[in-house]
C-alpha cells in the first residue's frame, strides 16, 4: 500500500508546507554542523570552518526550493500563491475590485434569479406521468364570442364514445367552495374542484396515502368523499395517515377522506386543495346546457395534437348535425397542456429573460473591458517577468490565478442575490401565474452564467499574459516608447465593447420605458368605481345549511344589518362577483323589443350577470345615472326588476329610455324583468379591458351563495377586516371569510403581473445604466491617462481647457451615437414583441424612445465630465516631463 | 584527480545503496558515498536533500528523527521494501549499463 504512504507525504507537503521546510532546514543545519565539526577536526578555525562549510554546501534557499519542487506539489502552491496575490491586488484597487465583482454577481445573480422563474413556469415538465401527452379539450363558440370555453357533459360523453384519438378524457368542475368546520382550526373555506374518477388515471398520478376515486363514486349518493392536498393535511390536520378514513365536515356534509396528494401535485392550480367527486344533474345529458366543466385528455400513443384535433372536429360537426338547436356554433380545440397552462404568462417571461440576457451580456462587456484596462497596466510587470524567465504556462497560469478571487467574491454575491431575488419575487408573483410553486433556484443556470463570465475573465485575463511572454523583453523596451499601433487595436477592442454596452442598454431602458409607460397610462384608468377606503371579502354560503333562496338572502340581510351598525362603516353592501377580482357570471340575455337576430350569434348579447344589496353602488360610488336602485321592499314575492350599466342602455337599447324595458335569461318561462334604473359602467375583468354590458338583480330576486361583502369606511379601510370577520361570527359562528383585503389591493392584484414586469424590467435598466457608465468612464479615463502629454503639448501650444474638454467629450459622444444606432434598432425590433403587454401606447412610442436615448446620454456625459476635467487641468510643464 | 559530478540519474542508486546496510543521515550519506568511491565520487549537498525528498515521497526510503554519534538531532533514512527492490532493479539496470559502456568503451576500432 505504498500509494497510501505517497499520499499521505503529498497532503503532508501540501497542508503542512511550512512544517515540511522547517524539517528539512533543522536536518540542513544539522548537516551544516557536522561539515564544521569535521573541518574543526581537520585544523580549521571555528570561523573558517563555517566559512568552508557553507560554501561548501552551496545555497540553502536552493535546496529547500528544489526539494520544495521533488515534493511534487510545487504548482498548487504557485496557484495559491497567485491567488492570494490575486487577492492583494483586489485589496490595493478597491474601486476596480468592486465594480468587477458587482459585474460578476449583478450578472450570475440576476441571470440566475430570471432564468430560475422561468424555468419553473415554462420549461420544467409538469408533474404528472408523460406530461407531454396530455392535452385540454375546449369548446369554441365564436358565433357568440367565445373562441374558448369550458365544456357540457353531453359533448363530453358523445367525445369519449366516439374518438380513436384518446385514451380516455376526464372532465372536471374546478369550482367548488367548501367550508371546513370543525377540530383543528377554524372554520375555513376551501378551494376545491370536482372531478371524476378518471382524473387522476388521466394524469397518471396517485395519492401518496390512501386510494384515488371509485367510478362508483361518481354516482349521485356515493359521492361524500374527499382527497386532501398535501398542504391542507399538513396544516389542518397535522400530517396524520391517520385521518384517511376519517370523516370531516365540507359545508355541513359528512364526508370521508380516501387519499392525500403527494406535495407535487397541484391541479387545476396550486390554490386548490381538495377534492371531491363530480356528479352532475343527468338532465344535462339531455338538455346539453350548462358548459362549467374543464376536461382534459390524454392522446393515444403516436396521435399527435393536431390528429386529435382533426378528429375532435368531426365529431363536432356530427354533434351539430345531429342536435342543431343546442349545438349550433359548438366546436372543439385541443390544446398541449403545458402551453395552456403558460398561455398567458409565455411572452411576458420570454420578454424579461431577453432583458436578463442583455444585462448578462452588459457584465459580460464591462468585465471585459475592466480587465482589458487592469491588463493594460499590468503589462509591463508581465513583461518584465517573462524577461526574466518566468515561462508562458507560468504566466498564463498566474494570470488567470488572480482572477480567481474575484470571481469567487463574485459567484458568492451571485448566489445570495440570486436566492434573495427569488424569495422576493416568487411572493410578488401574481396568483395567478401558474406554478410557482415549481420555482427555485436553478443551479445549472447559476453554472452557466458563472462559466460564460468566468470564461470572459479567462480569455481576457490569459492575453495579456500570452502577449507578454511573446514578445518578451522588447515588449518591456517598447513599452517604454508607448507603442501607438498596439495601444490603437486595444483601444478599438474597448471602444466596440463600449458601444455594444450601450447598445444593449438602450435597448433595455426602452423596454422599460415603454412598459413603465403603458402601466402609468393603466393606473390612470378611471375603473368607474372607487376602491378607496373600501374593504371586501368573500363569504361561501353553504346551502346544506341555508337551503332555499330565501334563508340565504336572509342570511345576507343580516350579515349587512351588523356590518352597517359598526361606526367606522359609511356603506355596506354585497355583490356576487367583486370587480377586478378573477372570475365572472356571464349570459346571453334576451331583451325584448330587440331583434336578437340582429346580433351575430343569434341568441342575445353577451352580459355580465350580478346579484347584489340595495347600498352595493352607493358603497362602491358607482353613479346612478337614471331610474332609480334597489331597495330592500325589492323581494322575493315583488315584481322582478333589474338595473342595466349604461352600456346595455347604448349599445343593446340604442338610446332610447331603457326604464321601463324588460329583459330575461332567454330559457323557456323565464320572467321578464322590468328595468328601473342605470347606473355607469365598471371595468369588471381587468382595468385595460372594457368588457362586456352588465346587469343587476337585487339580491332577493337572485340568490347566490357565493358573495362578496364591500364595505366603504370612515377613514382607513385596511384595519376593519377582524372586526368585520367577528360580526360575521355573531351571525354564524361556522361561517368562514376568505379572500379579505381592502378594494385597493385588489385593483394592485389585478395589475400585478404588469407591475413585476415593469418593475423587474426597470430594475434592469437601472442597473444596466450603472454598469454601462462605469464602462464609458473606464475606457474615457483610460484614453485620457494615455493622451496626457498630447494634451499638454496641445495646451503648451495654445488650445484652450475647452477644446481639451471638447475633445474629450466628442470621443463620449461618438461611441454613443454609435451604440444608440445600434440600440434605436434593436428597440424598434423588440418593440413588436411587446406590444401585446402594452396599453394605450405604441410600441414606437416616441416618448419612450426619446427619453431613454436622454437618459441614456447624460449618463454617458456624466462619466465622460470627469476624465475631460481631468484632461483640461493637465499642467503642460509636468505633462511633457512625464516620459 | 578531481572528483566527479554525478551522472544524472545515478544519486538515487547511490543513495539507495549507501542506506542498504542501516538507516543513515544526511551527512553520513554523503560521507559512505565518497568513502565507497575512494574519495572519486562527490555528492553535492545541493541535490542530495531534494533527491532524498523524491526518494521518500517514491516511497524507497522513510525518515525518521534519532540522535546521531555525536548526539545531535539528525534525521535517519532507512530503505524501505519497496527501496529493496527499487535497489536490486537499479543495481541490476547499472550492471547492464555499465558492461555496456565498458564494452564499447575497450572495443579496438
Amino acid at each position: 500500500m505504498r500509494w497510501i504512504d505517497a499520499l499521505r507525504l503529498r497532503v503532508r507537503a501540501l497542508v503542512r508546507g511550512g512544517a515540511v521546510d522547517a524539517e528539512l532546514q533543522d536536518e540542513i543545519q544539522s548537516h551544516l554542523q557536522q561539515m564544521i565539526e569535521e573541518n574543526v577536526a581537520a585544523g580549521m578555525s571555528p570561523a573558517d570552518a563555517r566559512t568552508a562549510a557553507l560554501r561548501e554546501f552551496g545555497g540553502v534557499q536552493q535546496v529547500l526550493e528544489e526539494s520544495r519542487d521533488a515534493r511534487g506539489v510545487a504548482w498548487i502552491g504557485n496557484l495559491l500563491q497567485d491567488i492570494r496575490y490575486g487577492a492583494r491586488l483586489m485589496m490595493r484597487a478597491p474601486g476596480f475590485a468592486a465594480a468587477a465583482i458587482l459585474t460578476v454577481a449583478l450578472g450570475i445573480g440576476a441571470t440566475t434569479a430570471m432564468f430560475s422563474v422561468v424555468y419553473g413556469v415554462l420549461l420544467q415538465p409538469l408533474p404528472f406521468g408523460d406530461p407531454d401527452r396530455l392535452v385540454n379539450v375546449w369548446t369554441t363558440a365564436f358565433t357568440r364570442g367565445l373562441p374558448r370555453a369550458y365544456v357540457g357533459m353531453a359533448n363530453v360523453y358523445d367525445w369519449r364514445a366516439r374518438n380513436h384519438v384518446f385514451e380516455d378524457i376526464a372532465a372536471l368542475r374546478p369550482i367548488a367552495n367548501f367550508n371546513l368546520t370543525g377540530p383543528g382550526g377554524d372554520p375555513e373555506r376551501l378551494n376545491g374542484a370536482r372531478v371524476e374518477a378518471k382524473l387522476f388515471p388521466v394524469l397518471r398520478v396517485s395519492p401518496m396515502l390512501g386510494r384515488g376515486f371509485s367510478e362508483e363514486e361518481d354516482e349521485i349518493g356515493h359521492e361524500n368523499v374527499a382527497i386532501l392536498s398535501y398542504g391542507l393535511w399538513k396544516r389542518r390536520f397535522g400530517g396524520d395517515p391517520a385521518v384517511v378514513g376519517r370523516s370531516i365536515l365540507l359545508s355541513g356534509t359528512p364526508h370521508t377522506v380516501v387519499g392525500v396528494m403527494g406535495p407535487a401535485f397541484a391541479y387545476p392550480t396550486r390554490d386548490y386543495e381538495i377534492w371531491t367527486p363530480l356528479t352532475f344533474d343527468p338532465q344535462e345529458l339531455v338538455n346539453r346546457q350548462n358548459y362549467s366543466y374543464l376536461a382534459i385528455a390524454r392522446l393515444k400513443p403516436a396521435v399527435t395534437v393536431e390528429q386529435a384535433g382533426a378528429e375532435m372536429n368531426m365529431i363536432s360537426a356530427q354533434l351539430e348535425r345531429e342536435h342543431p338547436k343546442e349545438n349550433i356554433g359548438i366546436g372543439s380545440d385541443v390544446a398541449p397542456m403545458h402551453a395552456d397552462t403558460v398561455a398567458t404568462v409565455r411572452t411576458p417571461l420570454y420578454v424579461l429573460l431577453g432583458a436578463v440576457s442583455a444585462m448578462l451580456l452588459i457584465g459580460c462587456a464591462n468585465l471585459a473591458n475592466l480587465l482589458l484596462a487592469r491588463a493594460l497596466v499590468r503589462q509591463r510587470e508581465l513583461a518584465v517577468r517573462a524577461a526574466l524567465g518566468a515561462g508562458q504556462a507560468r504566466l498564463v497560469m498566474q494570470s488567470i490565478a488572480e482572477l480567481v478571487p474575484m470571481l469567487i467574491a463574485g459567484g458568492v454575491l451571485a448566489l445570495v442575490i440570486a436566492a434573495a431575488a427569488i424569495d422576493a419575487l416568487v411572493p410578488l408573483l401574481p396568483s395567478d401565474v401558474p406554478r410557482a410553486e415549481n420555482i427555485g433556484l436553478q443551479f445549472p443556470v447559476m453554472g452557466f452564467a458563472t462559466a460564460t463570465l468566468a470564461l470572459i475573465a479567462v480569455l481576457v485575463g490569459a492575453w495579456p499574459a500570452l502577449n507578454a511572454s511573446r514578445s518578451g523583453l522588447s515588449a518591456c523596451a517598447t513599452d517604454l516608447s508607448r507603442s501607438v499601433t498596439g495601444g490603437l487595436r486595444r483601444t478599438r477592442t474597448r471602444d466596440l465593447l463600449v458601444v455594444a454596452q450601450i447598445a444593449a442598454t438602450l435597448w433595455l431602458a426602452i423596454g422599460a420605458m415603454l412598459l413603465t409607460r403603458s402601466f402609468a397610462q393603466l393606473k390612470r384608468v378611471n375603473p368607474g368605481f372607487e376602491s378607496a377606503r373600501v374593504y371586501s371579502l368573500h363569504l361561501a354560503i353553504p346551502r346544506a345549511k341555508y337551503r332555499t333562496d330565501r334563508d340565504v338572502a336572509e342570511f345576507c340581510r343580516r350579515v349587512l344589518e351588523r356590518v352597517q351598525a359598526v361606526p367606522e362603516v359609511v356603506a355596506a353592501g354585497m355583490v356576487n362577483r367583486l370587480p377586478l377580482g378573477g372570475g365572472a357570471q356571464t349570459a346571453n340575455l334576451e331583451f325584448e323589443g330587440v331583434d336578437s337576430k340582429l346580433s351575430s350569434s343569434g341568441i342575445g348579447p353577451q352580459a355580465d350577470l350580478r346579484s347584489v344589496t340595495p347600498d352595493y353602488f352607493r358603497t362602491l360610488r358607482i353613479p346612478l345615472i337614471s331610474g332609480r336602485v334597489f331597495t330592500e321592499a325589492d323581494a322575493q314575492d315583488s315584481p322582478p326588476i333589474g338595473i342595466v350599466d349604461e352600456r346595455v342602455a347604448k349599445t343593446i337599447l340604442r338610446g332610447t329610455d331603457p326604464i321601463g324595458r324588460r329583459f330575461r335569461v332567454p330559457v323557456p318561462d323565464a320572467p321578464w324583468i322590468t328595468i328601473v334604473g342605470v347606473v355607469g359602467h365598471i371595468r369588471h375583468d381587468r382595468l385595460d379591458d372594457d368588457g362586456r354590458p352588465q346587469v343587476y338583480w337585487p339580491y332577493k330576486q337572485r340568490a347566490q351563495d357565493r358573495m362578496a361583502l364591500v364595505v366603504q369606511t370612515r377613514n382607513d379601510a385596511e384595519t376593519i377586516g377582524p372586526t368585520l370577520a367577528a360580526v360575521i361570527r355573531s351571525v354564524d359562528p361556522e361561517q368562514p371569510v376568505y379572500d379579505a383585503r381592502s378594494l385597493d389591493a385588489v385593483v394592485d392584484r389585478s395589475l400585478a403581473q404588469r407591475w413585476l414586469q415593469t418593475a423587474l424590467l426597470a430594475s434592469f435598466a437601472a442597473v444596466a445604466l450603472l454598469l454601462a457608465s462605469i464602462g464609458v468612464y473606464g475606457v474615457i479615463a483610460y484614453a485620457v491617462g494615455q493622451r496626457r502629454r498630447e494634451f499638454g503639448i496641445r495646451l503648451a501650444l495654445g488650445a484652450s481647457r475647452r477644446e481639451i474638454v471638447a475633445l474629450v467629450m466628442r470621443r463620449g459622444t461618438t461611441l454613443f451615437a454609435a451604440g444608440a444606432a445600434i440600440g434605436l434598432v434593436a428597440a424598434g425590433v423588440m418593440g413588436r414583441l411587446l406590444a401585446t403587454l402594452l396599453y394605450n401606447i405604441t410600441s414606437s412610442d416616441v416618448v419612450s424612445f426619446g427619453s431613454a436615448t436622454l437618459v441614456l446620454l447624460l449618463v454617458t456625459l456624466a462619466a465622460c465630465g470627469l476624465p475631460a476635467r481631468r484632461a483640461a487641468r493637465v499642467d503642460p510643464s509636468i505633462a511633457l516631463r512625464a516620459e | 584527480m578531481k572528483p566527479f559530478d554525478l551522472v544524472q540519474g545515478t544519486l538515487d542508486l547511490l543513495i539507495l545503496k549507501s542506506l542498504a546496510l542501516e538507516p543513515l543521515h544526511g551527512w553520513a550519506i554523503a560521507r559512505r558515498i565518497r568513502q565507497l568511491s575512494s574519495d572519486v565520487l562527490l555528492v553535492q549537498q545541493g541535490s542530495l536533500y531534494p533527491a532524498l525528498q523524491r526518494l521518500e515521497h517514491q516511497g524507497w526510503i522513510r525518515g525518521k528523527w534519532g540522535v546521531s554519534e555525536q548526539n545531535r538531532r539528525a534525521r535517519y533514512y532507512a530503505l524501505t521494501k519497496a527501496g529493496q527492490k527499487q535497489l536490486e532493479k537499479e543495481t541490476a539496470l547499472w550492471e547492464r549499463l555499465a558492461a555496456a559502456v565498458t564494452q564499447v568503451v575497450r572495443t579496438v576500432s
